[in-house]
Order: C-alpha cells, then sequence, then structure tokens
C-alpha cells in the first residue's frame, strides 16, 4: 500500500446501556483518547434486547487502540466479565490511516510542519 | 362491574390489540423512544393528580400509608426470595433479581386500575398514588442485598477473594431513578401549586389522560407478546411464580388496606393491585447492573411477559372482587 497504515487493535464491546457511564470511565482511566459508541439492538443469552426500556437496551462501543492497550483493556474487562456482567468483547487487528487517533505522538497533518 | 366487564374498558381492550398485532405479524411499531416518553407523561400526569388530592387530605393516614408502603417494599421481595429458592431449583442470583422486581410498582398496572375504577364509578383515596412512589425503591435495595449476601456466602464457600459490592452508585440508582423523580416532583408540584394555575394544566393532564394510557397499553401489548418466546426458556416454575406472586401480593395489599389503612373499596384495591404488581421499567436496569449475575431475560420475561398480564386480565376482576368481599 502506498500510504503508510498504523498497526493497531479494533476492540468492539457490546453491553446493556446501564455500564455505559462505567465503561467511558474504564477507557478514560486507561488512557483511550477516542470512542465510538452506538445503540446496539440484538438477542443472545440475556434475551432480546430491542431498546424498549434501559433494561433492555445494548450499546456498542467500537474502540481502536495500541495492541498494548487493548491488552490493558480486555484485561480490564475481563474483571467484570467475571463478576458476572453480560458483557461481549472480540477484537480484530486493524490498520489505521489516522495514526495520531491513537498515538499521540503521531502528527495529525503529516508533511506539515511548524 | 366484574368479570367479563372490567376487561371491556379501552386500556385493557388495546393491550389485547397489541398482543393481537404481535400474534399476527403486523409491521405495528412505535416509533424509537416513544414509549418511554408517553411513560413519563403518565408519571407527571398521575402525580399531579395524586399531589391535589394530597394537599386535602389527611396527615397522620399519609404518614401510615409511607410506612406501610415502606414496610410491603421491603416484604414483598423476601416473601419472592423465600418462594422462589423453594426446593432450590432457581439459583440464588436470579431469585434475589426476580424477587426485587415483585417488590418494586408497575404504574402500567396500577394506571389501568385506575381506568377500571373510573369506568365503574368508583372513587378512591389518592394514597395509594403516593405509596407507589415510596415503592418503586425499597425493593431494589433488598435485591441488592441479597445479592450481595449470597455472593458472600458463595467466595466463603469456594474460598475465593470477595467481591466488594460498589454500593453508592446502586443507592443512588435506586432513589434517583426516573420514574422517582418525575413521580415525586409532580406529587410536590400538585400539592403546593394553586388551584388556578393547576386548572390550566388539567387539560393536558385529566381530560386526554385516559386516550395516551390506551395508546400506552397499545404498546405494552406489543411488548408482552414479545416476550411469549422466551417464556418456554423461563420454565414452568418461573412462569407460576409469575402468577403466584401477585396473588400472594395481592391478598397481603387487600388486607394492609383494609385493615390497617381503613381505605375504602377503590383504595384498598389499588394497594392490592401495586403490591400484586412487578416492575418492568425501574427495577431492570438497576439489577443489570447490581445484579450481573442473574439473567436478564428471565426477570423481564416474567415481570412484563407473565405478571402485566395476568394482572390486567385476572388481577384486576379478583382483587376487586376480593376487596368487596374482604370489606363486606
Amino acid at each position: 500500500m502506498s500510504i503508510e497504515m498504523y498497526a493497531g487493535k479494533s476492540v468492539q464491546i457490546i453491553i446493556n446501556s446501564t455500564f455505559e457511564n462505567k465503561l467511558i470511565k474504564i477507557l478514560k482511566n486507561i488512557g483511550v483518547t477516542g470512542f465510538t459508541q452506538l445503540n446496539a439492538r440484538g438477542d443472545g443469552d440475556s434475551g432480546v434486547q430491542d431498546g424498549h426500556s434501559d433494561g433492555e437496551s445494548n450499546v456498542m462501543f467500537v474502540v481502536v487502540v495500541s495492541d498494548e492497550l487493548a491488552d490493558t483493556l480486555i484485561k480490564n474487562l475481563n474483571t467484570y466479565r467475571e463478576m458476572g456482567h453480560h458483557i461481549f468483547v472480540y477484537m480484530h487487528d486493524a490498520q489505521i490511516l489516522n495514526a495520531e487517533k491513537c498515538d499521540s505522538s503521531k502528527p495529525r497533518c503529516p508533511g506539515w510542519s511548524f | 362491574m366484574m368479570g367479563i366487564d372490567s376487561l371491556l374498558i379501552p386500556a385493557v381492550m388495546f393491550f389485547a390489540l397489541g398482543v393481537i398485532a404481535k400474534l399476527i405479524n403486523s409491521d405495528l411499531k412505535f416509533p424509537e423512544g416513544m414509549s418511554k416518553g408517553i411513560g413519563v407523561y403518565l408519571l407527571m400526569a398521575i402525580g399531579l393528580k395524586g399531589g391535589i388530592a394530597l394537599s386535602k387530605a389527611d396527615f397522620q393516614l399519609a404518614v401510615e400509608s409511607i410506612i406501610w408502603a415502606t414496610i410491603l417494599g421491603f416484604l414483598l421481595p423476601v416473601i419472592g426470595y423465600a418462594l422462589l429458592r423453594f426446593r432450590n431449583k432457581i439459583n440464588q442470583f436470579d431469585a434475589a433479581a426476580i424477587a426485587a422486581h415483585y417488590g418494586s410498582v408497575s404504574a402500567a398496572t396500577f394506571l389501568t386500575a385506575v381506568a377500571f375504577l373510573e369506568v365503574s364509578g368508583v372513587s378512591y383515596e389518592s394514597y395509594p398514588i403516593v405509596m407507589m412512589v415510596i415503592m418503586e425503591s425499597p425493593a431494589i435495595i433488598v435485591g441488592l442485598m441479597m445479592a450481595a449476601f449470597v455472593r458472600k456466602r458463595l467466595a466463603a464457600e469456594k474460598g475465593t477473594a470477595k467481591v466488594k459490592t460498589e454500593w453508592g452508585p446502586l443507592i443512588h440508582e435506586a432513589f434517583t431513578n426516573g420514574s422517582v423523580v418525575v413521580l415525586l416532583g409532580a406529587l410536590l408540584i400538585g400539592a403546593t401549586a394553586s388551584p388556578e394555575s393547576l386548572a390550566k394544566v388539567t387539560p393536558f393532564t385529566q381530560d386526554i389522560f385516559m386516550g395516551v394510557l390506551c395508546l400506552f397499553l397499545l404498546d405494552m401489548g406489543i411488548e408482552a407478546a414479545k416476550k411469549a418466546d422466551t417464556l418456554k426458556k423461563a420454565g414452568v416454575i418461573l412462569v407460576s411464580f409469575g402468577m403466584i406472586m401477585p396473588l400472594i401480593g395481592g391478598t397481603l395489599g387487600i388486607i394492609i388496606g383494609a385493615s390497617a389503612l381503613g381505605f375504602s373499596v377503590g383504595g384498598t384495591f389499588l394497594l392490592a393491585i401495586l403490591s400484586a404488581s412487578a416492575s418492568y421499567i425501574a427495577v431492570p436496569p438497576a439489577m443489570r447492573y447490581g445484579v450481573p449475575e442473574a439473567n436478564p431475560s428471565y426477570y423481564l420475561t416474567l415481570s412484563l411477559g407473565v405478571t402485566f398480564p395476568f394482572n390486567v386480565v385476572i388481577g384486576i376482576p379478583l382483587f376487586y372482587q376480593m376487596t368487596i368481599w374482604y370489606i363486606g
């Protein structure tokens, strides 16, 4: 590829919306600088999640981070899984164009000089 | 009015329409967030109505009602837990979370009962509305405490590290959840605002109230029917609990309403409905966060798919007849 891409991990987290604020706190605490959040509907072992009431509304977080940070995040989320929270987490390798979004040492506009 | 007549009120018929719509796979669906919005309206309207009546009510009886509501709120989940744990068929966390739902209340059931009384021309006291506010929270606390106790015991049995329960945010959630804030706020506004200014609001809060309730119950019908698929997963024991527990709660409500508080038939019947109903708005999120070990599909299926329809179709006429019989 002619454009240099940054290698990292994309972590997807699906959890009940009551956990939303807690999850945002966890992300900020471990140093995640940004995330994308979607209202999610679906079905699974927690029953149908159709967003009708707060007890049956899911959210999905998409977090793209460096390999090290992904590791810290997964370890952190695992403690909640062990507590019994119905949290679904999966991850894949990602090639990221906006390196600065995941690593603050990278320039936002490469090629510019100040 | 008894038997089949009690089912022939618009609110209940719209509930049935919702169920039918789902059964015939109609695409009838409310826009996202609409039922939450209607829910806030209904709580606001009933809160204002209760507040206005309360400003003219007897202070001592109001205090006694609050005390009894608190007792019921703490007692019902304990009874529910004991019943669920009978013969050790349901796991402790599911039992704690489900029991919490039955100690708390369902505003929709209560409002359907109010609609039933108004169509029948039976008057009722305002105290049950205050009791509804009070009964929202204690059961959440009891459910969380029972789960914390189970957690501690399991950790001790297995010799694993104790799991610390973060009480702060959980208690905060129990007392500041949306339903409590809107109901309590509207009650206070109704009790303190001037009658002239309140008269300006009544076209919105009272005149169209029953129509809006029909709309809400239409949606409830769709939601209740959606739960039919998960009834099988819940199993016979849980589904039976969803029908037995309201009978116990309702009977307790009648005894307390008539004998301890001296309510009329209307007021006693409303307290019976409160005690028989199971929360499906305030408690589920609190349990999802506070008792994550429990399976959410069980408690939501039970309160919305079993107990709500049971109360609307059987509970309302049954408790009304029982109240008349008990008061005599």
